[in-house]
Parts: structure tokens; C-alpha cells; sequence
């Protein structure tokens, strides 16, 4: 099978090759033209883990299409999205609760009943100010992630607002 | 060698702005390297065939930081930061300096994402800065062209967030720009990325 080459700006790079030896641990694998671009957006806040007490839950799926990420809920552990393929991802949350708190995105953290304004700082990729009850607030992150992981949106947490609905998370493989 | 080339290095292309030419070559540590740029001026490598034949390309640049240091004593409005948590790629030089504070040099054409959140210890505003020259100013009275994006936080200790999408050309520098706030009671809420995304 021939290898081929394609890319931004003119430069190649490669989609799909026979080459055997490869260092891609901190490279983009760009998806060919004909995949499904990954994605996993739900809503609706649905609490936290019985067990991971500060990690988010949600009731609804909107869409979970694309290999790049795997999207699983659990009712002790909440809900987890495990990166499969290297690359540039983009995360969108919404969230609101019944009191002002914060919340955010947090990285391969261990730290699942702690606040995410208390976990270690590398684990935690944004956090956001919720500034009272069923106030909005969006906290956003966008950057490169490897394959094995894991992304949790990370409360402190507190319980949700009156209107769980304006509970939100959207993970998207951009690259 | 009739009917055989041996050549060092080859241009693919002759335009007029090196960065739409590139260089296959050669190495004298036994690799092999095709770069962006002119023979002899190559910006970019893009990727390397190593001396036992693995093929690399040259890791996606993001650079992610945490816990504010403080502001640059002479850029005063400039945040600094404590931890690199990543580092990589070419196409984004970050510095940091006790005078100048923070810069995020973009080498390379393209998109790029970034994110910023930070606390004070009182209510007060950041924001992301492109090529600014105002920075003694406050971010909420620098130059409109100047700013990417800017935000607020509400109170002590509560976090704000800004991020921008878009291109930057070459040479574009990007700063973290505060009001020059005095940090809030958890510093280690202060975090950056910044991506090359297409």
C-alpha cells in the first residue's frame, strides 16, 4: 500500500502509510478525509459519582460518534472521556449549581473527591467561577492530548441548580 | 557515477517567501530531515528520519503553564507564571522573564487556541495581548487592535477565563495582560495554553 501524504500549508504529513517505526507520542495522527470526526456532547447534569464525589455526571447524549474518544458513565465513578488517538481537542462546558462555586476540566487527575480548585495544578486544565445560583458559566479548553488520557469535568462540588438542563460538555477532536 | 545524482540537500520549490519552500536533506549524524524554508535558511522542521530509522514527526506545538509569579518588573501588567507543565513544537517560543514577563512568540503561520484563567486579590479583569506596546497599561485600556480577548473576574479568589481561535502570522507576539491585579490567596489557579491547532 502506497503511503500517503497530505497536510496543512503544503506541508505533508501522513495519513495512512506502510512505515512500521514511528515516534508519534507527541504528534497529531490526522484522521484520513472519510473518517467520522470524533465528538461526545451531552447534557443535563445528573450529579456526581457516588464514589468520585467531585466528578460530573450527565443524563443525555447528544452525540458520541468517532473512535478518537470513549465516553463512559458510571454511577460511582461519574463520567470519564479516555482519549484513544493523539491530537488537538477542544472541550466546551456549561454548567450552573445552587450556590456560587467553581468548577472546571480536569487531566488524568487522581484527586476525584477533591474540589477542583484544590487538586494539583497540572492535573487541572481551566477552571471557572459559577457566580450564584443557576448562574451560567462556560469554561473552555483547547489543546493537544495523547492517546490514553483521561479528561473529567470536575466540580467542587456543589449541587446542581434548579435547572440541570443548562448543564452541558462537548469534547471534539479538532485535528 | 553516470546516470546517478548524489546531492547533500534539495529545494522543493522557488518561491519568493520561503515559507512555501522545502528542504530534503541530509544529515552528518545520519538522519534525515525535510524542513520548511530555503537550502542553507530552513525555519521548520516538519519531520526526521533518525540514525535507526524511525520517523518523527515534529511534535504539535502547545505550550501549558500554571501558578501565577507575579508580573515583569518593568512590564508591569505582563503576568508571569511558576510551572511549565508542557513545552513542544517548533511554532511557539515562550519566555519568560522578571523584567518583560511572559511572551508567546508565534514562528509559524497558522491557528492557534488559546486559554487563560486567573484570580486576584480583588475583583479585577485579564486578557491576551497581540503585539501590544502599552505594557504599563491596563488590559481594559490598551489599544483595541491590541487585545485578543479579555475578561473579568468577579471577586477574590474566583476565577475568570478568556481564550481566543485564530491566525497569527509569524513573528506575532502574545502576552498574558492583566490590570496588574496583586494575585489572589491561590495562585496555582492561574493557568495558560496556547496551541497550534491547523
Amino acid at each position: 500500500m502506497p503511503t500517503t501524504v497530505s497536510g496543512t500549508d503544503g506541508v505533508d504529513k501522513i495519513k495512512s502509510s506502510t512505515i512500521e517505526s514511528t515516534d508519534f507520542s507527541t504528534t497529531a495522527q490526522l484522521p484520513l478525509a472519510n473518517t467520522v470526526y470524533s465528538m461526545v456532547r451531552l447534557h443535563t447534569g445528573n450529579g456526581y459519582g457516588s464514589t468520585n464525589t467531585a466528578i460530573r455526571r450527565y443524563t443525555t447524549v447528544v452525540t458520541n460518534q468517532g473512535s478518537d474518544i470513549t465516553y463512559a458513565d458510571s454511577a460511582t465513578l461519574g463520567a470519564t472521556f479516555t482519549i484513544n488517538t493523539n491530537g488537538i481537542y477542544a472541550i466546551s462546558c456549561c454548567d450552573s449549581f445552587n450556590t456560587s462555586t467553581q468548577y472546571g476540566i480536569s487531566l488524568n487527575s487522581t484527586q476525584l473527591t477533591t474540589g477542583i480548585t484544590s487538586i494539583t495544578a497540572a492535573d487541572r486544565l481551566i477552571n471557572v467561577n459559577c457566580t450564584g445560583e443557576s448562574i451560567r458559566s462556560y469554561a473552555g479548553w483547547t489543546g493537544f492530548l495523547a492517546a490514553g488520557d483521561v479528561i473529567r469535568g470536575h466540580g467542587n462540588p456543589t449541587p446542581n441548580s434548579a435547572n440541570p438542563g443548562l448543564t452541558s460538555i462537548t469534547i471534539t477532536r479538532i485535528a | 557515477m553516470a546516470g546517478n545524482l548524489t546531492i547533500d540537500q534539495i529545494q522543493l520549490g522557488n518561491n519568493a517567501d520561503p515559507t512555501r519552500n522545502f528542504v530534503l536533506r541530509t544529515n552528518a549524524d545520519g538522519t534525515m530531515t525535510i524542513a520548511r524554508g530555503n537550502v542553507g535558511a530552513t525555519t521548520q522542521d516538519i519531520m526526521v528520519v533518525n540514525a535507526a530509522g524511525v520517523l518523527t514527526l515534529v511534535p504539535q506545538s502547545m505550550t501549558r503553564l500554571n501558578t501565577a509569579n507575579g508580573y515583569g518588573s518593568t512590564n508591569t501588567v505582563i503576568r508571569r507564571f511558576t510551572n511549565v507543565v508542557t513545552d513542544q513544537g517548533t511554532d511557539i517560543t515562550y519566555a519568560d522573564s522578571a523584567t518583560l514577563g511572559a511572551t508567546f512568540t508565534i514562528n509559524t503561520n497558522g491557528v492557534y487556541a488559546i486559554n487563560y484563567n486567573d484570580q486576584f486579590n480583588a475583583a479585577s479583569d485579564l486578557g491576551l495581548s497581540l503585539n501590544s506596546t502599552q505594557l504599563t497599561t491596563a488590559i481594559t485600556s490598551v489599544s483595541v487592535a491590541n487585545i485578543l480577548a479579555s475578561s473579568s473576574s468577579i471577586a477574590t479568589g474566583r476565577a475568570g477565563s478568556c481564550s481566543f481561535v485564530g491566525y497569527l502570522p509569524s513573528g506575532s507576539v502574545v502576552r498574558p495582560h492583566t490590570s496588574a491585579a496583586t494575585t489572589g490567596g491561590s495562585p496555582n489557579l492561574c493557568q495558560f495554553t496556547i496551541t497550534r491547532v491547523a
